[in-house]
């Protein structure tokens, strides 16, 4: 009888569990497109997802990132202009009807989008928690970056593949997202259990931080800095403490440039695998450095840095057959430089008119066909340690921090960006010393401002960290003064006005762009009106994290 | 329900010999094409140390419900005169619900450039009349000739939500030069979208005050619709002893055609229509000068010479090559057939039957269309959705052909 009942058990248990076992299949699990690959390895997804961090290169698709993106803002911030007169960017314009800066609503909602969404979901079936921490780590970076450029933007509703129109979220809800989601990934990065392993991180982010997790989570600090410093402007910074969250987690994230994280490329005979600056892919030939950067640099700005030559200038810019550092003004185009002023092209051109890269290759810096992409350094973190204590007053942390910062990029481009500079141009010890022990420079703490800071991180972001730098410019409103010394931060930054500031701004300044014509100027008219992003003037509404 | 036998006096006078009346309801379902819920990997060139991925362009939506069609018809078939006259109507009205969207454009928040969804609807409405004369009947001599008229309506009732109220659906297989078979709420499902002319509120046409050529506005903007107002096609057969004849007439009446051909050659300057390009014109319209809104808008005065100025070629809308209402009357088939006698047949052992035919087909043309043939379609039948039927992009006229055959039976 017994034997029966064990019997009866047995069987229905099997049957239970068949049962069980059997319905967690779905018939499209079964039955795998044959054409296509419905499945991939999260190791071989995670690499085209740290290429949308620059340039985005699939078969469906290419560019998405902030590089594309970064030739256009850089005429907001001045960092360069074209050769065009009265450009629309140079004007503090913008586009409708076209996709262009665009390239970073591409790169957060398309590039990254549903692979991110995969890395976590398999990673975490697949207990690979690095790989999970890793994909949050870039989903935060999206969120951040993209509201920071977009302003308000999808987010809740953003990856439901049933909705046809998607709701738009505030851009506080984004800096609450992007800090939750950093929280996440630090949870996940702090795993050693399941498969976590640095050997399998490095096969799919090898060209990146190649598997090395302690440096993914400074990434995520850095992310958590840049979201409070970046609201130094508002009213809740102080009432908060958000300056002491910026210094916890600026101090927390990378601080020497082996943790820097850069993008890099494998460079080869495609576009695909070569810098989008570089010669190569000669996206940057018409393009030249700004006057403002040339003069602060040549130590031309009365008013900050005065009769300093930069000894970086020979690394980040490009001279000129008098030998000197001029720029454009970004919306003059050519006009106002003399010939022998005329700056070659970034990748060295001696035809200084010529938008063509030269016979032999002469570029520097991050043009350079190979050249790695920083996203975030070790350098801009002390700066925003040096912001956030000098507005808590900390003058000596501050000052350390200010120091710190510049010496971190000099460190950085001497190391990383030495090609094709003449020896007798490169910077010694001596010379770095000399500069940082010149007083003006580096004042004593007592004799610190904004503008020193952020002057100088605005330098040591030159080129590749322009998001950010505009984040800057719009937070302290371009021309905003400093109340302690009634100053201008950005001494002697000067807008575009009247004529030269584009008719549709209606006499405002730009603070945003619009959302990507093709995504949401097309398919989501709704929200789009609700916002007021159909009126000419959208790109100068101010931002929610520049007001107070 | 055949009246005629329900009321066998109906057929008494002489008149009515068979008279059917039916009606049908169907409910039909169409799944999505295989595999079309699976989102597919794509190759990622991106610097990797092993092959890379991403996700392609299109989200194949796991989600996806099969689309319903119902269908309503109702039809009479009626017989008089001894059968020599025979009516067959009928009226259907099909309502598909629930169409899968295939491929359509939507916010990148979807994660994807492309989405597929169950988002639209239509309903397609028709009327189908063959009208059969049997005029002669003897012994040696047959005359038949059966008229088929067809007449079909059809609107766009739902689209996906993300597409906006002035933008069209379209299935890029119909997507030709820049015009595309784009679908356009509350349209018929044969349109065609495209670039058109900027008008004033008033409707005049706008000229740029600075080269006197028009301005055009780009992208897809309802400018034709394909669906004829009827077609008519008419078999005459004629069968005397041996000898049979039968000659097939195509008429087709409405429907626009969109010239991609002549929109080339106007651009290339190869086009007829650029023959006077030296003759300095002025365009008719009013300038875009600010005042083009108001009760006195400029009249255009500029002069343009076409011979200086290519874009007064280059520059028109597709708009401008759309051929409104063209019609055609086609001899599609003439086949002329001899049944070889039985004495000549019975020779050869087990051969039942012989014939030797002639046929020619499309042997006249007449139509309004002034491009070469009317009976274009830019993609084989292949391509899902309405086709790519008047669209005329490089296509070349049906060619006139003659066949000479042999048929026989064992």
């Amino acid at each position: 009888m017994q034997n029966k009942i064990s019997k009866l058990l047995i069987t229905t248990g099997l049957f239970c569990l068949l049962s069980t076992l059997s319905c967690t299949k779905k018939i499209d699990d079964a039955y795998l497109n044959p054409n296509a690959a419905v499945v991939q390895p999260i190791e071989s997804i995670l690499s085209g997802v740290i290429g949308s961090f620059t340039a985005f290169f699939s078969s469906a698709g290419t560019g998405y990132g902030v590089q594309a993106d970064g030739i256009l803002l850089g005429r907001y911030i001045q960092y360069w202009g074209t050769q065009t007169n009265g450009e629309n960017y140079g004007q503090m314009g913008g586009t409708i009807g076209s996709d262009a800066s665009g390239g970073l609503w591409a790169a957060v909602y398309y590039g990254q989008g549903q692979n991110l969404n995969r890395i976590v979901q398999w990673g975490t079936e697949q207990q690979k928690w690095d790989y999970v921490g890793a994909a949050l780590a870039i989903r935060a970076w999206g969120w951040l970056e993209l509201t920071n450029i977009y302003g308000d933007a999808i987010l809740k509703e953003a990856f439901n593949t049933n909705l046809a129109q998607f709701h738009y979220d505030t851009q506080p809800e984004f800096y609450d997202s992007c800090r939750s989601i950093c929280f996440r990934s630090l949870n996940y990065l702090n795993r050693t259990d399941g498969n976590v392993s640095a050997s399998n991180l490095a096969i799919g982010d090898a060209y990146f931080y190649n598997g090395d997790v302690n440096k993914w989570k400074k990434f995520v600090y850095g992310l958590l800095a840049r979201s409070y410093q970046d609201l130094s402007n508002k009213t809740i910074y102080s009432t908060n403490g958000y300056a002491d969250s910026a210094i916890k987690y600026a101090t927390l994230s990378m601080s020497s440039n082996a943790e820097n994280a850069a993008v890099r490329v494998a460079g080869g005979l495609t576009s695909a695998v070569n810098n989008y600056f570089g010669p190569f892919r000669a996206n940057i030939g018409a393009i030249r450095q700004g006057g403002y950067i040339a003069d602060l640099m040549s130590g031309r700005n009365t008013d900050a840095f005065f009769n300093v030559n930069d000894p970086r200038r020979w690394y980040m810019l490009r001279e000129n057959t008098n030998g000197t550092f001029k720029g454009f003004v970004p919306w003059l185009g050519t006009s106002g430089l003399s010939a022998g002023d005329y700056p070659q092209n970034f990748w060295g051109n001696t035809t200084s008119t010529s938008t063509a890269p030269p016979a032999v290759d002469s570029s520097r810096y991050l043009y350079q066909n190979t050249s790695p992409w920083p996203m975030m350094t070790a350098s801009e973190m002390q700066f925003i340690l040096a912001e956030a204590a000098l507005l808590k007053g900390d003058r000596p942390t501050a000052l350390a921090a200010y120091i710190n910062g510049i010496s971190l990029n000099f460190d950085m481009i001497t190391t990383t960006y030495p090609q094709n500079v003449r020896v007798s141009n490169q910077i010694t010890p001596a010379l770095k010393l000399a500069y940082l022990t010149n007083p003006a420079v580096v004042p004593t703490a007592a004799g610190l401002t904004l503008k020193h800071i952020m002057l100088q991180k605005y330098i040591a972001l030159f080129g590749w960290g322009v998001q950010e730098t505009w984040t800057d410019l719009r937070k302290y409103h371009y021309t905003d003064l400093d109340p302690l010394t009634g100053q201008q931060v950005y001494a002697q930054f000067t807008p575009p006005t009247g004529v030269n500031l584009i008719s549709t701004n209606n006499g405002k300044m730009v603070n945003r762009c619009r959302p990507r014509f093709n995504s949401e100027y097309l398919y989501n008219i709704p929200e789009l009106t609700r916002l007021g992003a159909l009126n000419t003037d959208y790109n100068t509404y101010e931002m929610w994290f520049s007001q107070k | 329900m055949i009246l005629t036998d329900i009321f066998p006096s109906l057929k008494k006078t002489n008149i009515l010999d068979y008279a059917k009346f039916r009606a049908s309801l169907a409910s039909t379902a169409r799944l999505n094409d295989p595999y079309s819920n699976q989102s597919v990997f794509v190759n990622n060139q991106n610097s990797s140390t092993i092959p890379g991925f991403t996700y392609g362009f299109t989200n194949n939506n796991p989600e996806l419900r099969r689309e319903k069609q119902q269908t309503y018809e109702i039809g009479t078939e009626l017989r008089l005169l001894k059968n020599k006259i025979t009516i067959d109507a009928s009226y259907y009205n099909t309502l598909c619900t629930d169409q899968i969207a295939q491929g359509y454009r939507a916010s990148y928040a979807t994660g994807y450039i492309l989405n597929t969804t169950n988002a639209a609807s239509l309903r397609n409405e028709g009327v189908e009349i063959t009208l059969s004369l049997n005029p002669i009947k003897k012994k040696d001599f047959n005359w038949n000739v059966v008229f088929n008229f067809n007449h079909m309506w059809s609107k766009v009732l739902t689209l996906p939500e993300s597409i906006g109220p002035l933008n069209d659906f379209y299935n890029s297989d119909t997507y030709v030069s820049n015009v595309r078979g784009g679908l356009v709420r509350k349209n018929p499902t044969g349109t065609l979208t495209g670039s058109k002319y900027t008008r004033n509120n008033s409707g005049q046409i706008l000229i740029s005050a600075t080269s006197g050529i028009p301005l055009v506005t780009g992208g897809n903007a309802l400018i034709a619709d394909r669906t004829p107002d009827f077609t008519l096609g008419t078999t005459n057969s004629f069968k005397y002893k041996n000898w049979s004849l039968s000659i097939l007439w195509d008429l087709r009446v409405g429907g626009d055609i969109y010239n991609g051909t002549e929109q080339v050659l106007v651009g290339l300057g190869k086009s007829p229509r650029t023959k006077n390009r030296s003759t300095p014109l002025i365009v008719n319209g009013v300038l875009n000068d600010g005042l083009q809104n108001t009760s006195t808008p400029t009249i255009n005065t500029i002069v343009v010479n076409p011979n200086f100025l290519s874009t007064y070629y280059t520059f028109l809308p597709d708009e401008e090559f759309i051929q409104k209402n063209v019609n055609w009357l086609r001899l599609r088939d003439v086949t002329l057939n001899y049944k070889l006698p039985t004495r000549l047949i019975s020779r050869i052992k087990s051969l039942k039957g012989a014939s030797v035919f002639l046929t020619g087909n499309d042997l006249a043309l007449i139509t309004n269309y002034r491009g070469a043939d009317p009976a274009v379609n830019s993609n084989n039948p292949g391509s899902v959705g309405v086709g790519g039927y008047g669209i005329d992009l490089g296509s070349a006229p049906t060619p006139l052909s003659f066949s000479f055959g042999l048929r026989a039976n064992f």
